[in-house]
C-alpha cells in the first residue's frame, strides 16, 4: 500500500499482482466511491450469461461494418449529450471529417479524444480499411452515445433496443463496439 | 461475457489507440475485425501488445474521483458547437 500525496478523497491505492497487470477499474471505482461515502454501486454482472456469439456469414472483405462507440462522440451541429443517464444516441455519417467530430463525457480524461477523436472513435481506420478493400463496406452512419450511464434499467429498456433496431436497419454484418 | 474482443492496455480514453498515431489505430481496428473470424469460442479476448510507451498505471490506480459535474443539459466540447446545434435543432432542444 502506498500513500498518495495529491489525493482528493483520501489515501489508497488499488493493488495489482504486478505493476504491469491491467488496471482493475471496477476495484478502483469501488474503493474511490467508498472513500467518498457513497453506497456501493451494483455493477451489472454478466459473467455467467451466455455470450451472444454468432458465426460470421461472410469473409471480412465482403462484410459491412457498423461502428458503435460509447465515448460521447458527436458531430458539429448535433445536440450534445447530457451527463446524467442520457440514453439517446447520435448517428454520425461515416464520411464526416474527423475535424468535425467532438467529445463530451464526465468520467474519462478527454485530452486524447479532443486532440484526435480517433483515439476513441476509429473512423479513419475503418475508412482506410474500406478504401483498401479489407472490409466489404463501412455502414453509412456510426452510432454513438455517452456511456457513463448509471441506470442499467434505462440502458436495457431504451438505449440498447434503439441501437439494435438501427443496426438492423443498416444491414451490417459486423458491429465494432468501442467502449471507453 | 462479450462475444469476442481485443484488449488494448492503454490509459482510459485511448481505447482505439493513441492520438495522432494512425498506423497504430489502423492496426488495432484490423486486429479487432480479424478476430471476428479468428475467434472460435464465445468470450475470446485477445490482448494486443501495443505498448503505451510511458508509465501510467500507478496513477490510474490512485483512488481519485476524476469525474466532472454530471450536468443534466446537453454538453459541448466547444462553445461554437452549442451555437451550431441551436442553429440546426432549435434553442430548447440544443440547450435542454
Amino acid at each position: 500500500m502506498r500513500a498518495v500525496k495529491h489525493c482528493a478523497v483520501g489515501y489508497g491505492f488499488a493493488m495489482a499482482a504486478t505493476p504491469d497487470d491491467p488496471v482493475d477499474y471496477i476495484a478502483v471505482t469501488r474503493d474511490t466511491y467508498a472513500q467518498l461515502g457513497y453506497s456501493e454501486y451494483r455493477w451489472a454482472d454478466n459473467r455467467d450469461a451466455p455470450a451472444p456469439f454468432t458465426e460470421p456469414k461472410r469473409p471480412l472483405a465482403e462484410s459491412t461494418v457498423v461502428l458503435i462507440a460509447s465515448g460521447g462522440v458527436y458531430a458539429v451541429g448535433d445536440v450534445g449529450f447530457t451527463h446524467k443517464d442520457d440514453v439517446t444516441f447520435r448517428e454520425i455519417p461515416t464520411d464526416t471529417p474527423s475535424e468535425q467530430l467532438r467529445v463530451t463525457h464526465f468520467a474519462y480524461d478527454e485530452t486524447s479524444a479532443k486532440d484526435d477523436v480517433n483515439a476513441v472513435f476509429p473512423i479513419e481506420a475503418l475508412r482506410a480499411m474500406d478504401a483498401g478493400g479489407e472490409i466489404g463496406g463501412f455502414a453509412d452512419v456510426a452510432l454513438t452515445f455517452m456511456g457513463g450511464i448509471y441506470s442499467q434499467r434505462r440502458l436495457h429498456e431504451t438505449l440498447v433496443p434503439g441501437v439494435v433496431e438501427r443496426v438492423k436497419q443498416l444491414d451490417a454484418d459486423i458491429a465494432l463496439l468501442v467502449p471507453v | 461475457m462479450v462475444p469476442r474482443a481485443v484488449f488494448t492496455d492503454f490509459p482510459l480514453g485511448n481505447t482505439a489507440g493513441p492520438p495522432n498515431a494512425p498506423d497504430v489505430q489502423l492496426a488495432i481496428a484490423r486486429s479487432a475485425l480479424e478476430n471476428i473470424h479468428q475467434a472460435t469460442a464465445p468470450g475470446t479476448i485477445i490482448p494486443l501488445d501495443h505498448g503505451w510507451g510511458a508509465p501510467w498505471k500507478d496513477e490510474a490506480r490512485q483512488l481519485l474521483d476524476h469525474r466532472t459535474t454530471r450536468f443534466d443539459t446537453p454538453q459541448y466540447q466547444e462553445a461554437s458547437d452549442r451555437a451550431a446545434a441551436i442553429a440546426q435543432h432549435g434553442e430548447s432542444t440544443a440547450t435542454g
